[in-house]
């Protein structure tokens, strides 16, 4: 069993929650978003971000605005929809159920 | 000294160093593959253009003027490559990827079982022997070569060493063996990964060679050099034919002249119809003049046309200067005499023959 596989298996897929929770928290741009997840040690190259946030924007979760910037071209700025936020909540449970099977196998 | 580029990033200009723009393209060419297909990448290529450019702007501050590979390799860095994305792991994986070969996009996992040394026909510069060897030790392809060639200094055997391994270890040809040779597992999607990398890397190779203006210069004066060749070729062709008509021409003259000296000096002989004997031909002639006179028209009459056309068939090739206006009309003053002389005196030495036996 390839260990680094699936730890790795593991965190992608909790990626978008985590997006999710630091956008609730508050609109951001890419830079923050990389130094919540940095705050919470989840270490992640920006290339990742990308991608991501494009498809949760084109799910309809994220919205942003154009800010412009003094030093460069005009960034993004992501916050949660509606939907997003209504997403999160399901999400936030489907997390607690998850914690609670694994915490039940621990004892 | 290093040319630059000017490239316009996410709307804003910069200059950049022509490798580290190499660097930028390859790398930029590496997320569109990645990326695939889908609706939302080119959405998400601007947004990454647009960080890059964010962080360009950011490190000139007004201080610098150009993007250098560092600058590049920084923005790599902190974007991370396409294979890191989609994974939140500890770090981000540093080694393996920086190998001096070549840009690659390259799976290097470190520490993965069941590597096999193969030879990588994609590095090769002659059988692929030192970069297959690089790969399955994962060090860089050149400390290899470099190794190498200091063993081929050190005793010459490394040849022979070198063939052996050529005959013995295997290519990588299949992209199983491929995936092998650096330690991959052989799934189905791996292969399909692989292959559908190393088409896509051929491709935007050829595209970007193709499109370059690498190519039409090198097309360009490759058929200039061609043209060259044949145009030396031609000329030396000439001049050696110039040479042998010259030579035939001289030739020509110098027995002219040397008949004329026989002649004078009473060398030749000729039957005469009244005496026994044979006699000089000086004497049978009435005028004995006449016959230097008569060689110095012939002289005239075909040594000066001789000279002419050969200042007009090969002056171009020998670099001869034209002939200003007064030698022409020099040369055909004196050519007229000659013509007058040849005549006049030949008529005259034939005359005196036709006295003697007529």
């Amino acid at each position: 069993m390839d260990i680094e596989n699936v730890k790795s298996q593991m965190r992608k897929g909790f990626l978008e929650y985590c997006t999710l929770l630091i956008l609730k928290k508050k609109a951001s741009y890419t830079s923050d978003i990389i130094e919540g997840l940095k705050s919470a040690h989840l270490i992640v190259v920006e290339g990742t971000l990308y991608p991501l946030l494009t498809r949760l924007k084109n799910d309809g979760l994220l919205s942003y605005e154009w800010a412009e910037s003094t030093q460069g071209p005009p960034r993004k700025y992501y916050s949660l929809t509606e939907d997003g936020c209504a997403i999160l909540e399901e999400l936030g449970e489907a997390w607690s159920e998850l914690s609670m099977s694994i915490n039940h196998l621990n004892e | 000294m290093k040319k630059t580029l000017s490239v316009n990033l996410g709307g804003s200009v910069y200059h950049i160093d022509d490798d580290a723009y190499q660097e930028l393209m390859d790398y930029l060419q590496d997320v569109k593959r990645h990326l695939g297909d889908e609706a939302s990448s080119e959405e998400v290529l601007n947004d990454i253009e647009q960080r890059i450019s964010e962080l360009f702007s950011q490190w000139m501050q007004g201080r610098r003027e150009v993007i250098t590979r560092a600058d590049v390799q920084k923005v790599i860095d902190v974007l991370g490559r396409p294979e890191q994305y989609d994974s939140a792991e500890g770090e981000p994986k540093e080694e393996g990827q920086r190998t001096e070969s070549q840009r690659e996009d390259s799976a290097h996992s470190s520490g993965q079982p069941h590597r096999r040394l193969y030879r990588d026909p994609e590095n090769a510069i002659l059988g692929g022997v030192c970069s297959g060897l690089a790969v399955y030790l994962n060090i860089s392809v050149v400390l290899v070569r470099v190794l190498y060639s200091l063993l081929i200094w050190f005793g010459g055997t490394g040849f022979l060493f070198y063939f052996l391994c050529w005959i013995i270890i295997p290519e990588a040809r299949t992209a199983a063996q491929r995936l092998e040779m650096q330690g991959e597992d052989v799934t189905i999607e791996n292969i399909e990964k692989k292959v559908r990398e190393e088409y896509g890397k051929v491709k935007d190779r050829v595209d970007g060679y193709v499109s370059s203006n690498n190519f039409q210069k090198n097309m360009y004066s490759a058929g200039n050099g061609f043209t060259e060749v044949v145009r030396v070729c031609l000329k030396i062709f000439l001049i050696f034919l110039a040479g042998i008509i010259g030579l035939a021409g001289v030739s020509v003259l110098v027995a002219l002249i040397v008949s004329l000296i026989a002649l004078w000096t009473g060398s030749i002989h000729i039957a005469s119809p009244w005496m026994l004997d044979m006699v000089p031909l000086q004497d049978m002639i009435a005028n004995p003049m006449s016959t230097t006179w008569l060689s110095v028209g012939f002289l005239l009459a075909f040594g000066i046309p001789f000279v002419a056309l050969f200042r007009l068939l090969f002056g171009r090739t020998l670099n001869l200067k034209p002939a200003p206006k007064w030698e022409i009309w020099v040369g055909s003053i004196f050519w007229f005499i000659g013509i007058g002389l040849c005549t006049f005196f030949g008529i005259d030495l034939i005359s005196s023959f036709g006295g003697v036996w007529l």
